[in-house]
């Protein structure tokens, strides 16, 4: 029986409110000196647009999303700052960081006090060993983590070192995620056994108990589902819960549509194959229709090889709500996608001071 | 190597045994699960009735008829998940079908169901699904130590990934490998969108307004410059992607064969890896279809396990499919830029 360490005493100590802010930069190659350094307010994290003012675009893809949490957040969790820096992409192993790289996201996060996660996508076998000289230097890394999003890595990860902590990364909470009739998962018109089966996921039952036991793990990471979850989801289970804001994933392929761009002829979305790192630069946007055929839509938007949907702000009050409450949702991991004025100028400077942490800012704070 | 073939019917055991069908995989739902849940939690990856077996005694004889033939027969379980009430109401279902029906094993996907299927049922067969997304040897190793007998390999694996997988499984798993027919756009085992009502997302992305963003006032100037033809001809090529995997719009050739995503040409290196068994999917699609499908299956393994050599089997293979254009267009293969 395979057994990993992960009890209460390794988790690291809450922020004020009782709530682990994480910050993830999923497209950054380097780290966010200034986020770390303090001179970006959170609320400027999620204020700025990609693809928006000053891009010629004009799109607003996440704006009404965003700016919804970054209204929200200070009004739920007074006081919250980011203490967690989430480093790689939980679905494109290409952006997978080097040892190297690891290192310097690791030293800077350490230098502003915050801890680190490293990020693993869905992994085939080269990756797996690439993952394995990162995690060396994880474990010398107080409150890090490794978030793993396939049971292989899970496995794997814990034969070579049993005292890793893993988490259980969103991919792999299967629950029914499709923003086109998720709105009608709940709906009174629908069988109850049905209901319930679309508002949470099988892993209160004893097989998924008996692994999550087995290779110890203490927290899991889910998505903001539009439709509302089951109770039993969110506090009928063992381990920490971390929730992703404000973009849900919806899918993933192993080809990728942004790097197809400057992929000559039918080279284009073969598995991983090289790219320019296109997802760095453009996203692209779909607007789906909704059942109905009265021309509502709703956006889902392509980042790097896979697909999210940025939730409206009821389902973001509903997530804050939550944690706020207390309970075993206890972290939230806000995306910071390519584009922002963060990413632009992060990686100017070094040596981040620690006593300047970006705090949440807004009017209940006043 | 076995050729895993989908069935429907116990009338199509004689019909695709004779054409060299390995072994069968099947769906069944039974009527009290249609009447818990409707339509609106599919028990597998098929609607509720199309290319699923409704009633028990159905089962029975299929397996009956297709052991007689000495071909064994799966029942596929492979909904990404089951709740704890679903699966308290399958377990005692699949128990019934292998003592009573016969089967000799079930297709999971759910990893949790994998283990107390295990539990419950020690001495029957569990492959697990492509919807678990076996990507890695570390996968291969956890799937071997909760009990499963075979893996099935994802769509997305190319062959490179799958001699190593092969060679983690060997003498503890039987492997499977696509070949023919129902593409994915996306990774079955990380898409949990829902193919009811309102259709694959994926097939409907081509369709509906897009549109490509910069994410930087660079990017921006790019797009209206050097990246303006390459980011139109991208959304092209996507939709022309898209077709392909959809079964090219689901047509047939006038010689019936239906038109898809295929690994013919890549079946000398899957025997070369040790795959055990090669699948073709589409428990949905009409006899005739299963058998076009069949046969040229048949054909190519004949070749390859006759001797022929790698670059004939493949020259061979696209001669037997007969749409070169089709093959040449490269959307078309399960194992591109590898084989072919």
């Amino acid at each position: 029986m395979i057994r990993g360490k992960d009890d209460a005493a390794s988790i690291p100590p809450p922020a004020r409110c009782g709530v682990e802010i994480g910050l993830s930069f999923p497209f950054l190659d380097s780290p966010p000196y200034s986020v770390l350094r303090g001179e970006v307010p959170i609320t400027e994290l999620m204020g700025d647009i990609p693809g928006g003012a000053g891009t010629g675009s004009g799109a607003d893809f996440p704006a009404g999303s965003r700016s919804a949490l970054a209204e929200a957040l200070p009004r739920h969790l007074p006081g919250a700052a980011p203490a967690r820096l989430h480093v790689g992409n939980d679905t494109c192993e290409r952006l997978l960081p080097s040892p190297r790289s690891l290192g310097t996201w690791i030293d800077a996060a350490r230098g502003a006090g915050w801890a680190v996660s490293l990020v693993l996508p869905p992994l085939c076998g080269e990756g797996q060993a690439r993952t394995l000289e990162c995690v060396r230097d994880m474990e010398k890394s107080p409150g890090a983590e490794v978030v793993a999003n396939d049971w292989g890595t899970v496995h794997l990860l814990r034969a070579r070192h049993p005292d890793l902590r893993i988490v259980l990364g969103r991919l792999t909470h299967k629950v029914m995620r499709d923003p086109r009739v998720a709105d009608l998962f709940d709906s009174p018109r629908a069988p109850m056994a049905a209901r319930s089966a679309l508002c949470r996921s099988g892993e209160l039952a004893p097989g998924f108990r008996t692994l999550m036991e087995r290779y110890g793990i203490g927290r899991r990471e889910i998505d903001p589902f539009l439709q509302p979850l089951e109770e039993g989801e969110w506090e009928g289970r063992g381990e920490r819960l971390s929730i992703h804001l404000p973009y849900q994933f919806v899918t993933m392929g192993r080809g990728c549509l942004p790097a197809s761009m400057h992929v000559p002829g039918k080279g284009k979305f073969v598995p991983g194959a090289m790219c320019r790192r296109e997802c760095a630069m453009y996203a692209v946007e779909f607007r789906v229709p909704l059942p109905g055929g009265n021309g509502a839509g709703r956006s889902l938007v392509a980042l790097g090889n896979a697909i999210f949907h940025a939730v409206p702000a009821h389902v973001t009050e509903r997530v804050l709500s939550r944690l706020s409450s207390g309970g075993r949702a206890d972290r939230i991991v806000i995306t910071v996608p390519a584009g922002t004025a963060v990413s632009r100028r992060s990686s100017r400077g070094r040596n981040p001071d620690r006593s300047r942490r970006p705090a949440v800012t807004g009017d209940a704070r006043r | 190597m076995r050729i895993t073939v989908p069935i429907s019917h116990p009338e199509e055991v004689e019909m695709l045994a004779a054409e060299g069908a390995g072994e069968f995989f099947c769906g069944h739902v039974p009527p009290e699960w249609l009447e818990r849940y409707g339509g609106a939690f599919w028990m597998n990856r098929r609607g509720p009735v199309a290319g699923n077996l409704l009633q028990r005694d159905d089962v029975s004889l299929l397996a009956e008829r297709a052991h007689a033939r000495g071909i064994p027969v799966y029942v596929t379980f492979n909904a990404p998940y089951y709740t704890p009430e679903q699966q308290e109401f399958l377990l005692p279902l699949i128990g019934r079908l292998a003592e009573e029906s016969g089967i000799d094993g079930v297709i999971v996907s759910d990893v949790g169901f994998l283990v107390e299927l295990r539990r419950a049922l020690p001495d029957l067969a569990v492959h697990a699904s492509s919807v678990m997304a076996s990507l890695n040897p570390g996968m291969v190793e956890f799937l071997a130590q909760i009990g499963a007998s075979r893996v099935i390999f994802p769509r997305s694996l190319g062959t490179e990934d799958i001699f190593p997988l092969c060679e983690a499984a060997a003498g503890r798993m039987e492997t499977e490998a696509f070949v023919l027919n129902e593409g994915c756009v996306f990774e079955e085992g990380y898409c949990m969108t829902t193919h009811r009502s309102v259709g694959a997302l994926c097939v409907q992305l081509p369709d509906v307004p897009s549109r490509v963003l910069p994410l930087t006032p660079r990017a921006a100037a790019s797009l209206r410059r050097e990246d303006r033809g390459p980011s139109r001809e991208m959304m092209g090529a996507f939709r022309d992607w898209v077709w392909f995997q959809n079964g090219c719009g689901n047509t047939v050739t006038e010689g019936g064969i239906p038109n898809g995503p295929c690994g013919l040409c890549a079946v000398f290196d899957l025997a070369a890896a040790g795959v055990t068994s090669l699948k073709i999917a589409g428990r949905s699609g009409s006899l005739p279809r299963k058998l076009a499908g069949l046969r040229m299956v048949r054909a190519v393994l004949d070749l390859v396990e006759g001797g022929a050599s790698r670059e004939d089997a493949a020259s061979k293979a696209v001669a037997i499919r007969n749409t070169p254009e089709f093959c040449a267009a490269g959307y078309m293969c399960y194992y591109r830029g590898r084989a072919s």
